[in-house]
């Protein structure tokens, strides 16, 4: 999908502010994959995922006469995108792990090298680049699950989304510092549970494992 | 030099492949890490981490989430506030649910009209529960006779089934709530003449009579019955 240009984006909105479905349809055609996405790295399901996208941009066409010009649209679509993800897994998970939390977040720094013994130098190299096979997509996945849910939106809207950490702080409504620190646990508690998790990775990600 | 010593934080590490240290924080950090071994590993995690999330791929949507266009005439009153947006759904709800209330209340009200001329229909004939015996007694071997006769010959048959099926408009279910004797005399009506039948038909002169309330109150009753059934059935839908 090409690039909306801003004043075209801005004259869409403004219709759909007025009540132009095909208008604000044109908006979710061009952010449906983003949001998507976004609300797929949050929960994990495919199906629950695209029910939660479904109810984000119906939200969001109710809600569109709150949007301000001149701040991104983007960014305020994924707010809504987060709050529906949030509230669905608030809803479906009664029980987080949240109160393990403090112990299990180490600030502290900790010895020697671990996640990058799991991969081969050559990727190493520039892991940007990297294709990840099916069994290390799941393994990220299920990661990102286990970060408590402050966490893993920032990282979410962070590292998935690129979103900066002001347009963050914005969306979650909470300071610089806050979004600072929630990226920065949920950081080092993926990193954790990917180490922990080492065996399940292919061979081809493991062959400098332990070397501690 | 003290600051030097400390390992860097996570916090700082990621911060750091944001971009997000402060000048002098970054000077701190570029001085520690350039000596620190251990750092430099545990940055070299997290960027990897960080790589890996950053790496997984933009999955296709499995279908459209484009509105639908119903959703048109909801919108197409410019409104004020977002919250306005969804009042005419409400509207429409609330239209639907004054009507349903009015049917509701009518019904009720034609169910109870119905109990009190069914009352007033079978109680004469218990109240003169002697006079009726002996007429339905009399009558009831002119009713075999009728049997008899549209038997015996054709014509006869269809004049007598059009009779009943006149007067069986104007009570269904007298004939299953009544007693024997109102059924004795309904057959006794469509027996003895379907030409005089019609002018003693209208309700004033037929509620005058127990048969005729009796129809009227099973026909309010039906009516009444319905009227629930639908707004029931409407409810259940709408919610």
């Amino acid at each position: 999908m090409g690039e909306l240009l801003r004043e075209d984006e801005a004259l869409l909105i403004s219709r759909s502010q007025s009540g132009d479905v095909n208008a604000f349809n044109q908006l979710v055609l061009h952010y449906q994959q983003t949001i998507y996405n976004m609300i797929l790295r949050m929960l994990g399901d495919r199906d629950t995922a695209a029910d939660v996208a479904q109810d984000t941009f119906i939200a969001a066409f109710r809600a569109i006469q709150s949007f301000r010009g001149g701040s991104s649209f983007r960014a305020w679509l994924l707010r809504i995108a987060s709050n529906q993800a949030c509230d669905h897994w608030r809803r479906t998970h009664r029980h987080p792990i949240d109160s393990l939390d403090s112990a299990m977040d180490e600030d502290e720094p900790h010895g020697g090298s671990l996640l990058s013994t799991l991969v081969t130098t050559d990727q190493a190299v520039n892991p940007e680049e990297f294709l990840l096979n099916q069994e290390l997509q799941e393994l990220i996945q299920k990661g990102l699950q286990e970060l408590p849910l402050d966490q893993r939106v920032a990282v979410v809207l962070c590292d998935v989304q690129g979103l900066t950490y002001e347009e963050i702080a914005t969306n979650t409504q909470t300071s610089l510092g806050t979004v600072r620190s929630r990226i920065a646990r949920g950081r080092a508690r993926l990193r954790d549970y990917l180490y922990r998790h080492r065996e399940l990775l292919p061979r081809s990600y493991r062959l400098l494992t332990d070397r501690e | 030099m003290a600051q030097q010593n400390e390992h860097l934080t996570t916090e700082q590490l990621s911060a750091f492949l944001d971009k997000q240290l402060s000048p002098a924080e970054r000077a701190v950090f570029d001085a520690h890490l350039a000596s620190c071994q251990q750092c430099q590993s545990r940055l070299a995690d997290l960027r990897l981490t960080v790589a890996l999330v950053r790496a997984l791929p933009q999955e296709e949507v499995p279908r459209s989430f484009v509105l639908p266009s119903r959703l048109a005439p909801v919108a197409e009153r410019p409104t004020p506030r977002p919250a306005t947006v969804t009042p005419v759904p409400q509207q429409r709800r609330a239209r639907v649910s004054v009507l349903q209330r009015t049917v509701r209340t009518v019904s009720t009200l034609a169910a109870v009209l119905a109990l009190i001329f069914i009352l007033s229909g079978i109680l004469p004939p218990i109240h003169f529960g002697g006079g009726e015996a002996t007429s339905s007694a009399g009558s009831v071997p002119a009713a075999t006779n009728q049997r008899a006769a549209s038997n015996s010959a054709p014509t006869p048959a269809t004049t007598f089934g059009s009779a009943q099926a006149a007067d069986g408009t104007k009570t269904p279910v007298q004939t299953q709530k009544s007693t024997p004797a109102a059924t004795a005399r309904s057959s006794i009506h469509s027996g003895t003449s379907p030409a005089v039948q019609p002018p003693t038909l209208p309700p004033f002169l037929d509620l005058s009579r127990p048969e005729g309330r009796l129809a009227l109150g099973a026909l309010l009753l039906v009516l009444g019955i319905i009227g629930l059934v639908v707004t029931r059935r409407r409810r259940g839908a709408v919610y």
